[in-house]
């Protein structure tokens, strides 16, 4: 996995496990990455709801899928009742790593999504 | 001397709080009364009076009466969102012009009455939203004019930071109903249709396409108020559109102390050549001081979620004070468009007939919820 990606999934889950936002409740999480030889929407957004169930407390029970060319949107519902929506695109223009983590005391950002107004 | 003469629908603990101020502030427009229907409850009346009160209007408590003046334009239209059918279709059909406040209606027939009720009359309609906004504009105009490339995909996101968090019991999953009658609370509202209504119109006016299928989770993860109710205090749509695209939207409430502002409040764009994030918050001013800083505010009895700003004015609530807007009130810019449409005559974009189809994709939401399904529009 991306040392990038296992960073984010450690320290966020550090925070969880810290009770810093209580439980975690909602996951939306958007990532943009270049096109490579290794990496596919698909791949990414597996790695990405993997961390999300890691973040959860456990693998989802249900999910819903929408993609649109190399953009893939997963819809995850989770046991205890809290949701995740994770859309992972591959392609060019700067990379983005927008990620949201609601819990039921408190968020957390981790941002880094090109600003429209410098477009 | 002012053009429009304006009626107020509602009163205090609505949006006309704020609508009715804009409407006032701008100087085409004399506020001409606030107004409701005769037999609703008495304290939704006596706010009304409140509000007439505070704008040193009349308060006229039969709604024919009021919309037979003729000094009236134009009604600013905020009756519960239960009364809305019939009541947007009652103003119509006298021959104003109505701004709605959002949704259009709480439910599919009620929003399709209002407007065919509207197209029927000739009048211009308006439902607030976001689409007024610096921020939306700026995104429009990046799909307008190709900046990330071919969009294919809309990210929506509407989350008010206020209430106060970790109220809610222990955490389930919530069972949703596929068609709720009831949306408006005193202590709170169904959030998936409140503030799911501003992305999912949001993210159907950036495309510029129907949706297809709709998706959706509820759920109860704040506030013991939703709880109580049985309704939702976060809803989250994934959406398929005419022409391939796919978009996501999120409504919901987070709490006071999940934001450093208002809440997040902001649209990612993707297409083939990038993507960008539009919001609220941008540009900001950011403020580091040694002022104390932002804590959880007392709680409202008869507005424990802070809807109001009048209950907010009441108890004194503090204003969150680190980053601060660099734009004018939504509201002030979504009043004033409406008004220069009303003085050039064109319709507005988000009319009654766009806002339609958001009551259709958040009921159809409301069934995927239930159903733990998609469902075809």
């Amino acid at each position: 996995m991306d040392p990038g990606l296992s960073r984010l999934q450690e320290s966020v889950k550090g925070l969880i496990k810290q009770g810093r936002v209580g439980d975690p409740a909602v996951v939306r999480w958007y990532m943009r990455t270049p096109a490579t030889r290794h990496r596919t929407p698909d791949a990414l957004s597996e790695a990405m709801t993997t961390i999300a169930g890691d973040w959860m407390g456990g693998p989802a029970i249900s999910a819903n899928v929408v993609r649109s060319g190399k953009e893939l949107v997963t819809h995850l519902a989770y046991g205890s009742g809290g949701f995740a929506i994770v859309t992972a695109a591959i392609g060019p223009g700067e990379p983005a790593n927008d990620l949201m983590v609601f819990g039921s005391r408190g968020a957390i950002y981790h941002g880094r999504t090109p600003e429209g107004g410098s477009l | 001397m002012a053009k429009y003469g304006v009626l107020l629908i509602g009163g205090n603990r609505t949006h006309q709080e704020g609508y009715g101020r804009a409407f006032a502030e701008d100087p085409r427009c004399k506020i001409v009364a606030v107004a409701d229907e005769p037999d609703i409850p008495e304290y939704r009346a006596g706010l009304n009076r409140l509000l007439a009160h505070e704008m040193g209007v009349p308060y006229i408590a039969d709604l024919e009466t009021a919309l037979r003046r003729k000094d009236v334009d134009v009604v600013s239209m905020c009756a519960d969102v239960e009364r809305r059918g019939r009541v947007g279709v009652q103003c119509a059909e006298a021959g104003k012009h109505i701004y709605f406040d959002k949704p259009l209606a709480g439910g599919v027939e009620d929003a399709r009455a209002i407007a065919a009720a509207v197209q029927r009359a000739g009048v211009h309609s308006q439902m607030f939203c976001q689409i007024t906004t610096p921020w939306a504009q700026a995104a429009k105009k990046a799909v307008q004019e190709g900046k990330v490339g071919v969009p294919t995909g809309f990210h929506a996101d509407m989350l008010m930071a206020k209430g106060r968090p970790g109220t809610v019991g222990a955490r389930k999953p919530r069972k949703e109903r596929s068609r709720p009658e009831r949306f408006t609370f005193v202590e709170a509202k169904r959030e998936m249709l409140d503030m799911g209504v501003y992305s999912v119109s949001m993210v159907l006016w950036l495309a510029g396409k129907r949706a297809r299928t709709v998706y959706a989770t509820t759920g109860n993860f704040f506030f013991a108020e939703h709880e109580s109710h049985d309704i939702e205090d976060f809803g989250a749509f994934s959406l398929t559109l005419d022409g391939g695209a796919i978009a996501t939207a999120t409504g919901g409430r987070i709490g006071w102390t999940s934001h450093p502002r208002g809440g997040v409040i902001r649209v990612v764009v993707t297409g083939t050549k990038g993507s960008a994030i539009f919001s609220e918050a941008s540009p900001r001013i950011e403020v580091f001081n040694d002022e104390p800083p932002f804590s959880l505010p007392s709680t409202h009895p008869w507005d424990p979620m802070a809807m109001w700003s009048s209950s907010m004015r009441d108890l004194g609530t503090p204003r969150k004070r680190q980053w601060v807007s660099m734009s004018e009130s939504p509201q002030s810019a979504d009043t004033s468009s409406f008004l220069d449409c009303l003085d050039r005559d064109v319709e507005p974009e988000m009319n009654a007939r766009a806002a339609v189809e958001h009551v259709e994709v958040i009921m159809a939401g409301y069934r995927s919820a239930a159903s733990g399904k998609p469902v075809k529009l």
